[in-house]
C-alpha cells in the first residue's frame, strides 16, 4: 500500500509546503486514513522542527496530486490541519480534486478559521505572504 | 399521542401534506374557483372523492415542494459554505436563492467537523457503497448513517434514534411549510404589484386581467398574506436550521457512540 502512497515536503518562502501523490485505489483500502493522517503530519512536524519557526513558518500549504478524494483524504487534511493551527499556523490546500471538493463542503471544513483552498501554489503562497 | 404520530408516520405525511394544501390554496390568488364547472355537479358533491382528491393533489405537490427545499436548501449550503466549483455568485441567481431558500446554517467548530468526519467515515465503512457520503446531501447523510447503524449500535443509543428522527420529521415540515408560505407571499407581492400597474396604468393589460379574470382581493389582504408568508418563512426556516443542526449533533453523538463501541455486532 505505501507503494501508492508518495509525502513530499520542503521550505519554501518560510513556509511547509508538502506534496503529497496517491493511486485512486489507495482510497479503498482499509486503515487509508490513518496512514495518510500520520504520513503527513510527521513530515510537517519534522520540516518544522528542522527549520526552527516563525509563526509564518508554522503556515502549511498541501499540495493534492490525485484525480480522487474521498473520507480517507478529508481525515488527513483535517488532522494535518488541527496540528497546523495548533501551532498558530494557516492549512492551505491546493489542488483538491475539484470533483470531489463537495466532500470539504460538506463536512464544514471549509468554514473553519485557518482553513482555504488555493488553485495553485503561487496563489497561495501570495495569500499567506500577506498574512 | 405523540406515540401514535410518531406509528403512523403522521410527521411525515403531515411534512409533506401541508406545504401542498399552502400551495394549492395559493392558486386561488389567480383562479376563480369553479368546482362544478371542472368536475361536473355530480363529482362536485361526492364529499369522498373531492377529499380523496384534495389529499392527493396535496400530498403530491407537498412531495415536490419537498424535494425543490430540499435541493434548493442544499444549492444554498454550497454557496454559502463556498464551495470552490460550481458555485453561482451571479446575483441574479443569489438573490432568488437567498430569497426563497436562506437557511440557518449549523455551527461549524472544529469539534463538529469532527464528528461530521466520523460520520462520513461510518458511511463510507458500512454503506456499502465507496463514496457514500460525498452522493448524499448533508442531511440525507445523518438519515442514512443512522439506518445504518441502528441495528449495529448497542440499545443505550436508541433514545439517540428516536430523538433525532423526531428532530427530522419537525426539520422536514419547517423547510416545505417555510418554501410554499415564501411561494405564497411571492404572489401576493405579484398581484399586489399588479394592482399598483393597474392603478397607474388603467388601459393596461393588467388592468383588464385583475377585472375580468382574476379572483377579487383588496391590496390590504394582500399585503397581510405578503408580510404573514415572509414572518412564517423566514420563522420556518429558522427552525428548520436549528433542527439540522440539533439532529446532526445527536447523530455525531450516535458516531462518538460507534467509536467507543465498535459496530462489529447485530443486536
Amino acid at each position: 500500500m505505501q507503494d501508492s502512497l508518495s509525502v513530499t515536503g520542503r521550505s519554501e518562502r518560510g513556509l511547509v509546503v508538502l506534496t503529497l501523490a496517491y493511486a485512486p485505489a489507495l482510497m479503498f483500502a482499509p486503515n487509508t486514513a490513518e496512514l495518510l493522517s500520520k504520513s503527513v503530519v510527521t513530515m510537517y512536524e519534522t520540516l518544522v522542527n528542522q527549520e526552527g519557526s516563525s509563526d509564518q513558518g508554522r503556515s502549511c500549504i498541501l499540495i493534492i496530486v490525485a484525480k480522487t478524494a474521498g473520507s480517507p483524504i478529508v481525515r488527513a487534511v483535517f488532522e494535518l490541519y488541527k496540528v497546523v493551527t495548533d501551532a498558530g499556523g494557516e492549512l492551505m490546500v491546493v489542488d483538491y480534486p475539484s470533483a470531489y471538493s463537495e466532500s470539504l463542503t460538506g463536512l464544514g471544513i471549509l468554514a473553519l478559521p485557518g482553513f482555504s483552498l488555493a488553485p495553485n501554489l503561487e496563489d497561495a503562497m501570495s495569500r499567506l505572504a500577506q498574512k | 399521542m405523540k406515540e401514535v404520530i410518531e406509528k403512523l408516520g403522521l410527521t411525515e405525511f403531515l411534512a409533506y401534506l401541508c406545504p401542498g394544501i399552502i400551495v394549492l390554496m395559493s392558486t386561488f390568488l389567480w383562479v376563480r374557483p369553479d368546482l362544478i364547472g371542472i368536475v361536473g355537479q355530480e363529482i362536485a358533491r361526492n364529499q369522498i372523492i373531492m377529499g380523496v382528491s384534495f389529499l392527493l393533489l396535496s400530498y403530491s405537490a407537498g412531495l415536490i415542494i419537498a424535494s425543490w427545499a430540499a435541493a434548493g436548501a442544499h444549492l444554498f449550503i454550497r454557496t454559502r459554505m463556498g464551495t470552490p466549483e460550481g458555485t453561482h455568485k451571479i446575483l441574479i441567481t443569489l438573490i432568488p436563492l437567498w430569497w426563497f431558500h436562506w437557511l440557518a446554517v449549523p455551527r461549524q467548530t472544529r469539534n463538529i467537523v469532527e464528528g461530521r468526519l466520523r460520520i462520513a467515515e461510518g458511511l463510507d465503512s458500512y454503506g456499502g457503497l465507496p463514496g457514500l457520503s460525498i452522493l448524499l446531501s448533508p442531511w440525507d447523510n445523518l438519515t442514512t448513517y443512522r439506518i445504518i447503524m441502528f441495528n449495529r449500535m448497542p440499545d443505550k443509543a436508541e433514545p439517540l434514534f428516536k430523538e433525532a428522527d423526531a428532530v427530522r420529521g419537525r426539520r422536514l415540515f419547517a423547510l416545505g411549510v417555510g418554501l410554499a408560505s415564501m411561494l405564497l407571499s411571492s404572489e401576493a407581492l405579484l398581484r399586489l404589484l399588479m394592482a399598483i400597474v393597474a392603478r397607474l396604468r388603467p388601459a393596461s393589460l393588467f388592468s383588464r386581467l385583475l377585472e375580468n379574470h382574476l379572483p377579487p382581493a383588496s391590496a390590504a389582504v394582500l399585503l397581510s398574506i405578503a408580510v404573514i408568508g415572509i414572518a412564517a418563512s423566514f420563522g420556518l426556516r429558522q427552525v428548520a436550521g436549528r433542527s439540522w443542526e440539533y439532529e446532526l449533533l445527536l447523530t455525531c453523538s450516535v458516531a462518538r457512540l460507534a467509536e467507543q463501541f465498535p459496530p462489529n455486532r447485530e443486536k
